[in-house]
């Protein structure tokens, strides 16, 4: 199914490029400029299980939240719009289809801006600061990556590029969703599970039997994206820059990572 | 109607040749071949496919399901002649075996194996993730497949049973001697079908989690069209699939020809 969606959406790809020629005026925001997927609402685009920046919670109203929804659901709301998340898929976001499909307005996902990624979709400018991290089971006697014979990745992620570059000899196994590896670290398939800093901390917190022993600076930073929407790109970064100044980011921040 | 019944059998016939004309034509009115041509027969795609489409790729896809298939077939016909057994646990054994499998999907069962059996038990499946990927399936063919052993068994005449113990042969004997081979002849066909449905189940290994040499076709195409962003790679394992399913079904054909005619 996602597949095939997909197969339709690299289908249309030429016929939106073409059509959206936006001259980037950026000015302030006139909600009719911003060729939302549904009018007066901005579609967040997300991906989880990926706490705390991004986890499914029925007891909200978006039924999503997370450091990323709380941020994105701010911007929305001062760009006077409604918020709404779907998961279209991380390979569709990343890969730009899922704004070709028109699922998505924006995408809100602990997306590291990689300029191999700025080829589907654009960036905002960057908002959060991540490291890769490799975490392994507390009593495998392993500190240090040298020590892996294999290691679980999310297929497309930064931990996967990393692990690929610079693990010579370390069999990098790879799954659909960021549940897999864990699966397969418990099961004993992988020696370890590489991924960004801020999920694996919130994994070990939560389960003793596993530890982060080594990260790994990638000079990584996240930013939101959008694809062919130049005039909601730069509301974003308006946003995002206000954000900073008036302490909303701050605040935000410490309600999901109230250590630092 | 004043129409007679062959008139009206020739209308309607004329409407169906009508509407799939329209269909077709339609089809080749409102495709925009130009795209469909780059996006799902891009030449250029295809050509870096190759060769690990075939040698990696359709390679694991036949070998994950004639494994599959083989350790299936042994575990059906275990449970088909567990659920002929006079021995009540038996019976009952293979109906609960049968029914649970049958009922799950595969892709639940491929999980339960793989990542479920190692944590409950601490143990490890031979083979890792493809060892489990195997197990997992042949769990699933040995479910359907001993139903269909088992229909084969009871279609030989039961005089071919009762003539061969009047001749003093054990029951044992009876059954692998003479009503198997009978019953396999029966069941070719309806066996050689599990096997294209095994081919395709294969495509849910990937939830076991892959490596580069570990790719059967559709995990392999899907990485392929996300990197490169072009959806040939489907195009061309389709194709693949097919290349591999087409002969097996026209055995299939040709082999319940044959079982007709000797009759």
């Amino acid at each position: 199914m996602k597949s095939w969606k997909r197969a339709v959406a690299v289908c249309a790809t030429l016929a939106i490029v073409l059509a959206a020629c936006g001259d980037g005026d950026d000015a302030s925001v006139d909600p009719s400029d911003l060729e939302l997927v549904t009018a007066g609402t901005l579609t967040i685009c997300t991906d989880v299980p990926f706490p705390p920046m991004e986890f499914e919670d029925s007891n909200t109203d978006l039924g999503y939240d997370g450091f990323d929804i709380e941020l994105s659901a701010a911007i929305a709301e001062d760009l006077g719009l409604e918020a709404t998340v779907a998961t279209p898929g991380w390979d569709g976001i990343t890969g730009g289809l899922a704004f070709e499909d028109d699922q998505c307005d924006i995408a809100a996902a602990s997306i590291t801006i990689l300029p191999e990624r700025e080829e589907n979709i654009d960036f905002s400018d960057p908002y959060f600061n991540s490291e890769q991290a490799l975490l392994v089971k507390a009593d495998s006697g392993i500190t240090t990556w040298e020590g892996l014979e294999s290691v679980g990745v999310q297929t497309g992620v930064t931990g996967e590029i990393y692990a690929n570059e610079n693990w010579e000899g370390v069999e990098v196994v790879t799954f659909d969703d960021a549940a897999g590896p864990y699966l397969a670290l418990d099961a004993g398939e992988v020696d370890g599970v590489i991924f960004d800093l801020v999920s694996q901390q919130d994994v070990a917190d939560n389960d003793a039997t596993v530890i982060v022993i080594e990260t790994y600076d990638t000079d990584e930073e996240y930013g939101l994206a959008t694809k062919d929407s130049p005039n909601l790109l730069s509301a974003i970064n308006e946003t995002l820059a206000k954000f900073r100044d008036d302490g909303t980011y701050d605040e935000i921040y410490g309600n999901w990572f109230p250590e630092a | 109607m004043a129409m007679k019944l062959r008139q009206r059998q020739r209308l309607f016939r004329w409407v169906m040749y009508a509407i799939a004309v329209v269909v077709v034509v339609l089809a080749i009115v409102l495709g925009d071949w130009e795209r469909i041509r780059f996006n799902f027969f891009n030449v250029e795609v295809m050509r870096e496919m190759f060769p690990e489409v075939i040698t990696i790729a359709a390679r694991n896809t036949i070998l994950y399901t004639l494994m599959s298939f083989a350790i299936g077939l042994v575990g059906a016909l275990a449970l088909a002649l567990m659920k002929l057994s006079s021995i009540g646990p038996y019976r009952a054994f293979a109906i609960g075996y049968i029914e649970l499998f049958r009922g799950l999907p595969a892709l639940i069962t491929l999980i339960l194996i793989g990542f479920g059996i190692p944590i409950a038990f601490d143990l490890r499946i031979p083979g890792g993730r493809v060892g489990a990927g195997v197990l997992g399936l042949s769990i699933v063919a040995a479910a359907y497949m001993a139903e269909t052993i088992r229909a084969g068994i009871e279609a030989v005449p039961r005089g071919q049973s009762e003539a061969a113990r009047s001749l003093g042969m054990s029951a044992n004997r009876t059954m692998f001697t003479i009503i198997l081979p009978q019953a396999f002849r029966i069941i070719i066909p309806p066996l050689t079908n599990e096997m294209v449905l095994l081919i395709k189940d294969t495509s849910l290994f990937f939830i076991l989690g892959t490596t580069p040499l570990t790719k059967e076709l559709t995990k392999f195409a899907r990485d392929f069209m996300v990197e490169i962003r072009n959806a040939t790679p489907l195009t061309v394992a389709a194709l693949v699939y097919l290349a591999i399913t087409l002969p097996l079904t026209w055995l299939v054909r040709k082999l319940e020809k044959r079982a007709a005619m000797s009759r």
